[in-house]
């Protein structure tokens, strides 16, 4: 008996010994921890005595540090052995800043308090993923996310097939900085469409990604090319479709697959999103046009040529023009010059200031109507057309955003289809003055009228004699040629431009008429046909009549009415001799025009001019360097 | 009757319509307190000025994340804990949810405007804002986050029939469930869950489903971490579950 009292008395000094000797090494250890691991850990593992702590965590990524690396908070073993003080939730940001700072706007956090081992709940043993990252992501997101959502995706089959660079989770939605979105803010809504429409391209448009995997970096410059991709890019998502709004989800597949989000009854419910009340054939829309892809888009494909073949005939002739008559004209003021007779050369009954009445008011407010609305259209629509370009972003917050400046795009559109209407009327009133038609056709082609005639013809031919010195110059009438391609020139383009705008700012209500790709259509039309009218009248219109070397800087008559006698003698000597004839002249004559009217006609017509030059300099630089 | 008696009845019959019109139902004076930013509250932190937060989302949800020095009432909560109000009615009361608004007839705001509390605000954007706006908060119990599987609405059906014994667990308040719920669903607030988790069958699959699906993950894990295996949780909630019904995405 006693010898058993002896023994339990030994047993209980031997534990008390070991439990003082732990006690004791514990805090030592833990303090040594930093500099020698495995001394801390063998402490540790002495209770936590699992393969993960022991074996499983050496192997893993944190296999260099101590427990007490991440622990920091058990200083105290027997607090902590007797379960008096609770272990806090390991700080993972002390070491992992950056990911720790990301993660505070992630989504998980955000929205469900997330932390690290909610995650990465093997932390013990948790190991570089190396190569199979991607897939390891997959594995992990899709322990709460379903993992049948992605593998619907075609990005899926290639990444599970070893391709490592097909889109995994995180290469869409991020990884430790996955955006929340409030559904609700339209903030939102464009941060995230802006946010996919990125990432999509970060591969999409990958030409070496593109090469290795075989598709084509055409599908991401193709959208750039449709409203939805020029709004989106310069920077106001808010009201365009971006990537994720129609390939919605994780539903991509073959478009001819009814789960597709691409599929025709799919699409309807995509464009639903934004569009209202169109006809079904609406969809047929195409969202990646290719309008050099004849197989695909003829009428597009077709359009396309005419439109090139259009610009180039008419830049083609008119640059040839100017230039030869710039040349012509300067010539002859150096031969002048000198000559030594550079005084101007009036006729005797010509008085400096004698002046005639050339437009009445409201042919000149219809003109400053016409500029206003012209640079409007202009400086609101080249932005959106050249995107990409450094001064398009400037413009176009001048403007407010991408949505006011399209307000304003749509008022000028209007204020310059009623002034088309307008003049329609008064071309019908001219023709057909009082209801009477007899004698039309003569006023059709008569010397009053802007429609071109035989005359025209021959004018253009001696025109070009007298540029290269065969000839003199044509004796023009009242309207000479180049005025009468200016003033028809609108109807063309008015047609085109107009008729191609109102399908653009109506497409619901044209899909009643036309199919969806007809969008496609106008959007060549409108585009094209804005730099032919914008670049013809910066430099073919204001050339001839202001900037060629006898009118320079400028003519204006247009903003004063009054046309200086000696010029009309001068410039149009049929009709002078014609109203000489008639008798007509001296009714017309008035004095020149009074201080603020030439004030007036100076600024705005110099502004106007100004403007239209630094416009003309700024669509150069994007299209030939965009 | 004369003409003009019948029109004395008629302008009396409108000046009566008018009156009635004109008087508030009871409760109407009491007007639903200003909203206020993230940052309009540090402000106040910062000026030391006498403030209150409550949060008014459930008791788990309060205990799992909340602004630092927050009062845990739940909207239903008023009989129980009116009494943590401060004792000063010119305190001023900050109540805040999670992302979606507090809801309008939330009792202990109510509680509050008939205790005197004249300086109520309601954070604007809930806990979501706060933390957006990269402001600390703090876990006093917090649930650790389990692994927990989610449902589409489309596939609630099949996965019903596959599993007779399953239990639909609707998160929501009593009169939220009473307006609309899933046939077979059963009412478990997530107010109560930490008291009535016990309750249910340990055996049985369990789904739960809250309103908007942001808040059934959190209950799954604390069903998860209690011991129940079984438990999936209904993608995007009942909002989901309506928009499916009427024909939208699965």
């Amino acid at each position: 008996m006693r010898s058993l009292n002896r023994g339990i008395g030994r047993r209980l000094c031997l534990t008390l010994l070991v439990c003082l000797v732990l006690v004791g090494i514990w805090p030592a250890g833990i303090i040594h921890a930093a500099g020698d691991p495995s001394g801390a850990s063998r402490n540790c593992q002495s209770c936590h005595d699992d393969g993960l702590y022991r074996s499983g965590f050496k192997a893993s990524a944190h296999g260099n540090n101590t427990c007490a690396s991440c622990h920091t908070d058990i200083t105290d073993l027997r607090r902590h052995m007797t379960g008096e003080t609770k272990t806090r939730p390991v700080n993972c940001g002390s070491c992992h800043r950056d990911i720790a700072s990301r993660f505070k706007k992630d989504v998980h956090y955000i929205k469900q308090n997330f932390q690290c081992q909610d995650c990465h709940q093997d932390i013990h043993g948790i190991r570089k993923s190396g190569a199979g990252f991607k897939v390891a992501a997959v594995e992990n997101c899709s322990q709460c996310h379903r993992r049948e959502d992605y593998t619907r995706l075609g990005h899926s089959g290639a990444l599970l097939k070893g391709n490592a660079d097909a889109a995994a989770c995180t290469d869409c939605h991020g990884l430790h900085n996955t955006p929340y979105y409030d559904p609700s803010l339209e903030r939102d809504r464009a941060s995230a469409r802006e946010n996919y429409t990125r990432r999509c391209r970060s591969c999409h448009a990958d030409a070496k990604m593109a090469k290795r995997n075989r598709f084509t970096t055409k599908t991401v410059a193709s959208y750039d090319e449709t409203y939805h991709g020029k709004v989106l890019n310069i920077g106001f998502p808010q009201r365009v479709a971006g990537c994720a709004d129609c390939h919605r989800g994780h539903n991509i597949l073959p478009k001819n697959d009814i789960r597709s989000a691409m599929h025709r009854d799919n699409m309807k419910s995509a464009c639903k999103n934004c569009h209202k009340g169109f006809h079904d054939r609406f969809v047929s829309f195409e969202a990646h046009p290719d309008p050099m892809d004849p197989k695909r888009s003829p009428l597009l494909y077709w359009t396309n040529i005419f439109m090139i073949a259009l610009l180039g005939g008419t830049f083609a002739f008119f640059w040839l023009h100017t230039i030869l008559w710039w040349r012509r004209t300067y010539c002859d003021k150096c031969r002048e010059g000198k000559a030594g007779f550079i005084e101007n050369k009036l006729h005797p009954e010509c008085r400096e200031e004698m002046q005639i009445q050339r437009f009445p008011v409201r042919d000149r407010i219809m003109h400053v109507l016409l500029i206003l609305s012209f640079f409007t259209l202009v400086m609101t629509g080249f932005p959106i057309k050249y995107y990409d370009s450094p001064w398009a972003k400037i413009l176009i917050n001048l403007w407010g955003g991408a949505y006011r400046a399209g307000l304003f795009h749509r008022l000028a559109a209007l204020v310059l289809c009623g002034l088309f209407l307008y003049t329609l009327w008064l071309s019908l009133q001219f023709l057909f003055p009082k209801k009477q038609f007899r004698g039309s056709l003569q006023r059709l082609f008569g010397p009053d009228s802007l429609f071109p005639n035989f005359k025209d013809l021959k004018d253009i031919i001696g025109m070009f004699k007298w540029f290269f010195g065969r000839g003199d110059m044509p004796k023009f009438d009242r309207w000479t040629y180049w005025e009468k391609f200016d003033f028809l020139a609108v109807f063309w383009g008015m047609t085109a431009i107009g008729g191609s705008g109102f399908m653009l700012w109506f497409p619901e209500v044209f899909s009643y008429l036309f199919p969806g790709w007809m969008i496609n259509v106008a959007t060549v039309v409108h585009s094209e046909e804005a730099f032919l009218a914008a670049i013809f009248i910066f430099t073919v219109h204001l050339f001839n009549n202001h900037l060629v070397p006898n009118k320079f800087p400028l003519e204006p008559n247009i903003f004063t009415g009054r046309y200086r006698l000696d010029a009309l003698r001068h410039e149009r000597p049929l009709e002078y001799e014609r109203l000489m004839a008639e008798g007509r002249l001296d009714a017309m004559k008035r004095e020149g025009p009074g201080f603020w009217t030439q004030m007036f006609a100076s600024a705005f017509g110099l502004a106007s001019l100004s403007l239209g030059l630094l416009l003309t300099g700024l669509i150069f630089w994007a299209a030939l360097f965009y | 009757m004369t003409r003009y008696e019948m029109q004395m009845i008629k302008i009396f019959s409108i000046v009566t319509i008018l009156l009635v019109m004109s008087i508030s139902p009871a409760g109407a004076d009491q007007k639903p307190p200003p909203r206020i930013e993230p940052r309009g509250v540090v402000r106040m932190m910062e000026n030391r000025e006498n403030i209150v937060l409550i949060n008014v989302l459930s008791y788990l949800e309060c205990m799992d994340s909340r602004i630092p020095a927050s009062l845990c009432i739940a909207c239903k909560e008023a009989g129980e804990k009116a009494s943590l109000l401060p004792r000063d009615r010119n305190a001023k009361l900050v109540f805040y949810g999670g992302n979606t608004p507090v809801e309008a007839g939330c009792e202990i705001i109510r509680e509050a405007q008939r205790e005197g509390f004249t300086n109520l605000y309601i954070l604007k954007g809930g806990l979501t804002a706060w933390k957006r706006a990269g402001y600390e908060v703090e876990s006093i119990t917090r649930i650790p986050r389990v692994p927990a599987p989610a449902l589409k609405p489309g596939d609630l059906k099949p996965w019903l029939n596959s599993a007779p014994g399953a239990l639909l667990v609707d998160l929501r308040s009593p009169a939220a469930y009473q307006s609309d719920h899933i046939a077979g669903a059963v009412n478990i607030p997530l107010a109560s869950l930490h008291r009535t988790y016990q309750d249910l069958t340990w055996d049985r699959p369990l789904i739960v489903v809250d309103a908007d699906g942001s808040r059934s993950f959190l209950a799954a894990s604390y069903l998860r971490r209690k011991g129940l295996e079984n438990v999936q949780r209904l993608e995007g909630g009942m909002v989901a579950w309506k928009a499916w019904n009427k024909g939208g995405a699965p």
